[in-house]
């Protein structure tokens, strides 16, 4: 069965929250369940970042314990590296799926450690946007999924060095094909990859596949200058850059299988997270089915 | 679209991330391990943004400092810098290495002597790990090994003048001497805990050495040839693998 069958059986998740390890943790973090008891439209979900090193912190096994539906957003693990999909770690990730009950599993198809899974070796770096990266991805997400019975959606990454001869979304497209998945497409990542490049903001959206974004992310960014490159830093503040909305506006009018939209703003208290949902139930709440 | 190995690239995407020289270099003119064509697609991005993350190197001398404190306050902070410019941290991107571990004989290559051999002991046990294979061996978590007994106390009183905080005393400019190593030796066992705490402790040597001697898996028959070889009568060879087998220092596989 495809890709495009298969997503209809995924559940409509509509909008929701990110957190990762200790994130609600630091003074005035968001607290997800305080987020969805004051509005339940806001926190439909929450999409749990998760180092299986780390394990699963206080606030995603008291959603989990909850009931609300979940994500799991993978933090360990480089797709094209079989080696990764180890028993200890798979091991791991089945207990985690034992708690958490996602509804799929999804993150950043990039490198995300160095050698081999070790402390002092994490990291975040965009794939090589090259032919010769695809197939080896897409082999780590099928075989991915068939470990764990889940759709698995690879995310743009973010970074500040994008190497290879394809566009991010050419890249992704052919990634999507090969491994016959859907993706999570991360509206802030995609801007500041168009803007670093001299692109426009819409630039290859025209021939790429929206019928596989199942799931979109808004954050905010701040813009920096290191040497005189201006760059543009993930932070996930509640600034959404005009780029990003303009990349979600578009997107969530032509995906028809679009299923949820995280805001990731974990660190941001309660207060200042609520006219950022507001915002973004106006303008993405009809793709998802929700009402103002 | 010829001659581009994505692994390749990768290992030198993290290399210029950590290694302005690197960055330099391969701006320069080819590189050892890199083709022209993977060089080219390296060349396409802006340079400076290699070096957007002021303190990636920093965390990565950070990590090391938490495992190799007393090796770094006798031989400074600067040395365990060097490791990011080395052969040895591009071995560790290619071989899919741990860089802790891969530290260890980087700086016994820089003279770091038996306190280097003592804090990769230590490197070792806190990552629980064994060769793969059948047979009787070590338990995980368990390092046996022989060191100078002046090295071992001047590790000891180093990291306890270090403090809770070792990092932060290194930072702050905290040094410890250069220790005589000759002299005589020391047989320790090295154990971390369930809570991934480590003791240290004095053994006998030929428990030291048959530990040793499990640290990659083997026959049951070998392990008791091998303590017949360091003084076991026949018989009691049998009874010391159990006894060993009974306290969880080896483990059967």
């Amino acid at each position: 069965m495809g890709f495009l069958h298969r997503v209809t059986q995924l559940p409509r998740l509509g909008l929701g929250l990110s957190t990762e390890y200790g994130a609600g943790a630091a003074p005035g973090a968001l607290d997800p369940l305080a987020l969805r008891a004051h509005d339940a439209r806001y926190g439909g979900f929450l999409e749990v970042g998760v180092e299986l090193s780390r394990g699963l912190d206080a606030q995603a096994r008291a959603w989990a314990a909850a009931g609300p539906p979940t994500t799991h957003h993978f933090l360990d693990i480089n797709l094209d590296e079989p080696e990764d999909l180890d028993p200890a770690w798979l091991d791991s990730l089945r207990q985690a799926q034992a708690i958490l009950r996602p509804a799929w599993l999804c993150g950043d198809a990039g490198m995300w450690h160095f050698g081999r899974r070790d402390r002092g070796q994490l990291l975040l770096l965009p794939p090589i946007l090259v032919a010769e990266q695809v197939g080896p991805m897409a082999d780590g997400i099928a075989a991915l999924r068939a470990a764990t019975g889940l759709e698995v959606l690879p995310e743009n990454p973010p970074g500040t060095t994008f190497v290879g001869d394809l566009h991010l979304l050419d890249f992704f497209a052919r990634l999507l094909e090969d491994a016959d998945t859907g993706m999570l497409l991360d509206c802030a990542h995609l801007a500041l990859y168009q803007r670093l490049m001299g692109h426009d903001a819409l630039t290859g959206l025209d021939a790429f596949p929206l019928d596989r974004v199942v799931e979109l992310h808004i954050a905010g960014g701040a813009e920096r200058d290191h040497e005189g490159l201006h760059w543009v830093d993930d932070d996930h503040g509640t600034d959404v850059l005009p780029d990003t909305w303009r990349i979600a506006d578009h997107v969530a009018a032509r995906a028809p299988n679009l299923k949820a939209v995280v805001v990731e703003c974990e660190r941001n208290p309660l207060p200042a997270v609520l006219p950022l949902y507001a915002e973004v139930l106006a303008r993405l709440g009809p793709a998802l089915g929700l009402q103002e | 679209m010829t001659g581009r190995r994505v692994p390749a690239l990768r290992q030198a995407m993290v290399r210029m991330l950590y290694d302005p020289a690197y960055v330099g270099a391969l701006l320069a003119g080819p590189v050892a391990g890199l083709t022209e064509a993977e060089r080219a697609l390296l060349l396409r991005v802006d340079p400076r943004g290699w070096s957007t993350d002021r303190f990636r190197r920093s965390r990565g001398v950070h990590a090391l400092l938490d495992e190799y404190p007393v090796r770094a306050a006798i031989l400074g902070i600067a040395a365990v810098d060097a490791y990011f410019s080395s052969a040895a941290f591009a071995r560790c991107l290619s071989t899919r290495g741990s860089m802790a571990l891969e530290f260890g004989p980087f700086a016994l290559g820089q003279g770091g002597g038996e306190i280097t051999r003592l804090e990769l002991a230590l490197a070792r046990a806190r990552r629980r790990e064994r060769a793969a294979g059948p047979g009787l061996c070590c338990r995980p978590g368990v390092e046996a090994l022989t060191v100078s007994a002046a090295a071992h106390a001047a590790w000891l009183r180093i990291r306890a003048e270090l403090g809770p905080d070792p990092v932060a005393a290194l930072v702050a400019g905290q040094r410890g001497p250069r220790p005589v190593e000759d002299g005589p030796q020391e047989h320790i066992l090295i154990e971390v805990d369930a809570a991934g705490e480590l003791s240290v402790g004095a053994a006998s040597d030929g428990l030291v050495a048959l530990l040793a001697f499990a640290a990659v898996p083997a026959p049951r028959p070998a392990l008791e040839a091998e303590a017949r070889r360091l003084g076991c009568d026949p018989g009691e060879d049998a009874e010391l693998v159990d006894a060993l087998l009974a306290e969880g220092l080896l483990i059967a596989r």
